[in-house]
């Protein structure tokens, strides 16, 4: 939404015209729309124990990118994690579940990382609004849903379990590259 | 003699009790196609016997009568909503001769009439069912379900008067063979059949909004709205009742595609045939015509459900008395002259 | 406050057509502010001399044909001024998308972010693109001494920093060296950064250029809460906040104050917070037996430091603990009679737990007639040194590092403490005292030995501490005590100016403050019907104590009152006047 603030389209005013009155035309434009669906429509249904949602992706532009499931953190060219420590996501997030501690360090390019990052998958509730907060796509939502553990503990993801990036993943597949469909 | 009849009930059995299942089958098939879904696919080859699934599931549920209901009138309600829907369908002449039977199980001299008195008692189901639950949501439905059957009757019935006055009779077997003449003696209407959608499109479209009306289908499906009445009458029903109401309302789904059919899309007929071919084979034929008819019908019904939003109550009864029912009366006083002009 | 009402000369001028009266020798820019028209401004600082050389807070004048600096300018009888116009608005933008050519995006890893007025300035005036295309400069980044550290790349010259430690601290350590976009602040060859109060460049510095060592990547300022107080590291007592987050203390910052502190707080009060937050902190009352078999005699053999005796006290709780310090002092008092006591204060508590205090040695002791009363006295921490900054308005470091020992010598010399430490000292070894009660509250405290060893050798000896140590390893009843971040209460630094200290974060584990603890004791022994908050017990104390008669938590406020009259209530010279002198 970049630009200024969205202008609404006025409303129409309802059932001015005797079409719409007599909805008949608006039922017609309806039905061939269905029947469009119903005769031509591709099913979106991943059939989940037969196929993997990971593995299978019905969508031309890798739209299953947008299901909001378990974070990563993104690793940079050099295999460090890309996230400064600056808790804006920690400050962002509604539900208080992630727990950062900075620590300095002496790269080159930064002088700041997470000693410690927990995220709490058990408090999470999905929202984003820590990928969207921030400033250096650190932290993404990956389509990883499978949310099965023994123990509550499990679920508290710690630094390195975040940064995964083993390509057979359903997180660390993700790590790169950043947005296949763009 | 006895074989014809056996003819005659087992076809009638197979309308009103062996497709309901297909059609619940056929809907969900059909909804999931249109929502780009994959629907059931489960039990059986293609999910073929998931309503026998589901029956089964019905048959083993709890029956669960609750507190302070009116026992008597909570049994009876399923069985009022399913009884005259399938009662209605006696009347409906579901083929031509098959050798010396004719394929219907009464052709009553009253015909139309005894069919719109008989489905009007469906309302007492859903009325009964809403009231004995004891129960605001159900009472709220029956309310609702009965105002809007009363409203759409109006409009059926003046239909039917136009169609009447078209056919001169109200016999359902004399419709179907006023039916099956040309449109016209010459010109391009001579290709026609004499259909009733072709001699009277309004009192076809009317028709057809009240059998959507009288039969709680969305869009008009105030009675069950799950999203404001938690699924309205039969809220407080499970189990057999529950099952009866599900039947009911499909059978009189079929019940009203076949009065379309029989009134509007010439029932048994097909352009081309010869009405006094009173053979086995043309029978057998006339059936399946009579079938594929209906069961376009019905595909129609299932196509606007998945298609259409529910109407608000409000819109609903505008729709019926300052819309039907104005147009409906225009249309017999047309019908009316176009008859006195003609005769 | 107390300074004497000068009578300042003013002359009329208008601003965005508001009519002002502007006191003749200050900068227009200072009277808008105090007027309540903001002028965003970097380099002038209140208490520092005019520099004028960041042009952030230019605006118009109908006396001068271009945009002059309001920090500079100073009213003429009858000008107009404008600070909100379509051409200073745009002069702003142009200033601030200079000030930013060179500046990093660090906001995420910078510590200023959240308070930063580079950051504020360019939301509320900048704006939202830069045209400046070509590599940006490096500048180094060091520490400067061993508290403060610079991040080059992020400062904008405005160098308050170098005026700072010019005027104020006066040892002028820093400098700008290089020319134009290079320019940099650094340390004079071989000069670090090292006076008493460095950190406060830190304060003053308007963007994330500088920090004090102790708050660097240790949490964001937006997540802080800010308690208004006061440090406790010595009698000059500075106006403090106290931020903290997530239970803990994470920085404290001086607060303006002109009869206390004016901007500044010293090194060593900055991080005077660490102790209250330290692992080992005392959080569970104990209770041990009286200690058998003891004798003067033993007390005097035994110089010298001696191990500590070891604990023999059992966990308990408050209420437990309680009930065995009002039975053990009734026994003591039933079989020795109120001379056989002693009570030792400390110049750490505040003013109100010293009210209570005394009255609860009266009512545990008792007082018969004729006999001699309990033994009584007070902790203090050695004098350290002091310091005086070259300027720096009310503001110096005193000798004396406890912080309320002026309060104490208000509340408890002559009425309760009648006799000198060393008569204390010989009644507690000469075997005679059979409870002692010894709060203590003081961080790295080590008591004479004498004291220690006569402790050691009393049968029952009440100890209220933060922190363990000689004190506590001696106690046979240990009730835990809050610190100065912990507990609401007044206090009197060493020029009699009473200022509030209130709670940031609650006591630790399951202690409860002493100001509960003593009424808790006193409602008990039925002195008390209600245990009441600081202010209600401030409320008592003033009614009672003359010096602190019509002063009240109201009337402290956040900036606080003098109560003692043994000092000039003429304030000192702050920066700038001094400067100008
Ligand atoms: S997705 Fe939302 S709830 Fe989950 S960690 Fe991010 S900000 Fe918090
Ligand atoms: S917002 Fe991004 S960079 Fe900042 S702490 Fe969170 S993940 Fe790291
Ligand atoms: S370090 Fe800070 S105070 Fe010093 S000149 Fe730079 S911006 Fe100003
Ligand atoms: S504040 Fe006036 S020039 Fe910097």
């Amino acid at each position: 939404m970049a630009g200024p603030a969205t202008t609404h389209a006025p409303e129409t005013p309802s059932q001015t015209g005797i079409g719409e009155r007599l909805f008949l035309p608006s039922v017609v434009k309806g039905l061939l729309s269905t029947l469009r669906h119903m005769m031509f429509g591709e099913s979106f249904t991943v059939e989940y124990p037969e196929e993997s949602v990971y593995a299978v992706n019905k969508f031309p532009n890798d739209e299953n990118r947008r299901f909001r499931g378990e974070h990563i953190l993104v690793k940079d060219d050099q295999g460090r994690e890309k996230c400064v420590a600056c808790m804006l996501c920690s400050a962002a997030c509604p539900a208080v579940c992630i727990t950062i501690v900075p620590e300095e360090v002496d790269w080159e390019d930064r002088d700041r990382r997470p000693k410690v990052f927990e995220i709490d998958m058990l408090r999470c509730i999905y929202c984003g609004f820590c990928e969207e907060a921030c400033p250096c796509d650190a932290i993404r939502l990956t389509p990883a849903f499978y949310q099965v553990s023994r123990t509550r503990e499990e679920k508290v993801y710690d630094k390195e379990k975040l940064l995964n990036d083993d390509p057979d993943d359903p997180r660390g597949k993700y790590q790169s590259p950043i947005h296949p469909g763009k | 003699m006895i074989w014809s009849l056996l003819v005659a009930f087992g076809v009638f059995f197979i309308l009103t009790n062996g497709l309901p299942p297909a059609l619940v089958y056929a809907e969900r098939k059909l909804a999931a196609g249109i929502q780009n879904r994959v629907g059931p696919n489960r039990v059986g080859p293609y999910g073929l016997l998931q309503p026998i699934a589901d029956a089964i599931k019905l048959l083993f549920k709890e029956d669960v009568t609750p507190r302070g209901a009116d026992k008597f009138l909570f049994s009876i309600a399923p069985i009022l909503s399913f009884v005259p829907a399938a009662l209605a369908f006696a009347i409906i002449p579901f083929g031509n001769y098959a050798g010396e039977v004719r394929l219907q199980v009464a052709d009553l001299n009253v015909g139309i009439l005894f069919a719109t008195a008989i489905i009007s008692l469906g309302a007492y189901g859903i009325a009964f069912g809403g009231w004995a639950s004891n129960s605001k949501f159900p009472l709220l439905a029956a309310v609702r379900s009965s105002a809007q059957l009363i409203s759409y009757e109006v409009v059926m019935a003046l239909a039917l008067v136009a169609m009447i006055m078209t056919y001169g009779t109200v016999r359902t077997e004399v419709m179907v063979l006023a039916q099956a003449v040309p449109l016209a003696e010459t010109g391009p209407f001579a290709y026609l059949p004499a259909w009733g959608v072709f001699q009277q499109p309004i009192a076809f479209v009317l028709f057809v909004i009240c059998c959507f009306a009288e039969n709680n289908r969305a869009p008009f499906d105030m009675p069950e709205c799950e999203a404001e009445l938690v699924g309205g009458y039969h809220t407080e029903y499970s189990s057999m009742k529950f099952a009866l109401f599900f039947q009911g309302e499909y059978i009189a789904m079929t019940t009203m595609s076949a009065l379309i059919v029989t009134i509007f899309l010439g029932g048994w007929h097909f352009p081309g045939m010869d009405v006094a071919d009173h053979s086995v084979g043309m029978g057998i034929l006339t059936i399946l015509v009579f079938m594929a008819k209906l069961l376009g019908v019905l595909f129609f019904y299932i196509w606007v459900r998945w298609t259409l939003p529910r109407f608000r109550y409000d819109q609903v009864m505008r729709l019926c008395w300052k819309g039907c029912i104005p147009i409906a009366l225009v249309n017999i006083a047309i019908t009316g002259i176009i008859g006195v002009l003609y005769s | 406050m107390s300074a004497p009402a000068k009578t300042v000369e003013t002359v009329k001028i208008k601003v965005n057509g508001k009519e002002l009266d502007a006191p003749k020798d200050q900068p227009v820019l200072q009277t808008c502010l105090d007027n309540g028209i903001y002028i965003p401004h970097y380099c002038y600082h209140p208490a520092l001399s005019i520099s004028g050389n960041c042009r952030m807070c230019l605006c118009t004048a109908s006396n001068a044909p271009k945009a002059v600096i309001s920090c500079a300018t100073f009213p003429a009888e009858g000008a107009e001024y404008t600070t909100e116009s379509e051409e200073v608005k745009k002069l702003r933008e142009i200033i601030l998308e200079f000030l930013l050519i060179n500046h990093p995006l660090d906001c995420p890893v910078c510590d200023q972010a959240g308070e930063c007025d580079l950051q504020e300035f360019s939301f509320r005036f900048g704006k939202d693109d830069s045209r400046f295309e070509e590599e940006k400069n490096y500048r180094h980044t060091k520490k400067l001494g061993t508290n403060v550290r610079l991040y080059g790349n992020r400062c904008i010259v405005c160098t308050r920093c170098v005026r700072f430690c010019e005027e104020i601290a006066g040892d002028a350590e820093l400098c700008v060296r290089e020319r134009g976009d290079s320019n940099i602040i650094d340390t004079f060859p071989g000069i670090p950064l090292e006076n008493p109060i460095s950190g406060c460049v830190a304060d003053i510095c308007p963007v994330g250029a500088l920090f004090v060592d102790d708050f660097v990547h240790k949490t964001r300022v937006f997540f802080l809460e800010s308690t208004t107080s006061v440090c406790n590291m010595c009698a000059t007592g500075c106006s403090i906040n106290v931020d903290t987050w997530q239970g803990e203390v994470q920085r404290l910052r001086p607060r303006h104050n002109p009869d206390v502190n004016d901007y500044w707080m010293c090194d060593r009060g900055r991080v005077g917070y660490k102790y209250s937050g330290a692992a080992e902190r005392l959080s569970r009352y104990e209770v041990g037996p009286a200690r058998a078999g003891s004798s003067a005699g033993d007390g005097k053999a035994k110089a010298g430091p001696t191990d500590p005796p070891r604990s023999t006290r059992a966990p308990s709780d408050f209420g437990k603990a309680l009930a065995a310090v009002s039975d053990r002092a009734e026994r003591v008092r039933r079989e020795h009679g109120p001379g056989a006591f002693a009570f030792v204060a400390s110049a750490w508590m505040s003013v109100e737990e010293m009210f209570l205090f005394r009255r609860l040695a009266t009512t545990l002791a008792g007082a018969v007639p004729g006999e001699a009363g309990p033994a009584t006295g007070i902790l203090a921490v050695a004098d350290g040194e002091a310091w005086t900054p070259r300027v720096g308005g009310a503001f110096k470091i005193d000798s004396d590092r406890n912080p309320n020992r002026k309060g104490a010598e208000m509340l408890l010399l002559g009425s309760f403490i009648s006799e000198p430490f060393s008569v204390l000292l010989d009644r507690l070894e000469s075997g005679a005292i059979k409870f002692a009660w010894v709060v203590g509250g003081i961080p790295d405290f080590s008591p004479m030995d004498r004291f220690r060893d006569a402790l050691g050798a009393i049968s029952n000896v009440v100890v209220t501490d933060i922190l363990p140590g000689p004190l506590s390893e001696r106690a046979t009843i240990l009730l835990p005590a809050a610190s100065f971040v912990e507990k609401d209460g007044v206090f009197v630094n060493g020029r009699g100016w009473a200022q509030r200290c209130r709670a940031a974060l609650p006591p630790p584990g399951e202690t409860r403050t002493e100001l509960d603890l003593f009424q808790e004791l006193l409602r008990r022994a039925g002195e008390r019907e209600r245990v009441l908050s600081a202010q209600g017990v401030y409320a008592e104390l003033a009614a009672e104590v003359g010096a602190f008669a019509d002063t009240s938590y109201k009337t402290l406020g956040a900036l606080g009152a003098r109560v003692t009259d043994d000092e000039p209530a003429e304030r000192e010279p702050t920066g700038r006047e001094a400067a100008k002198r």
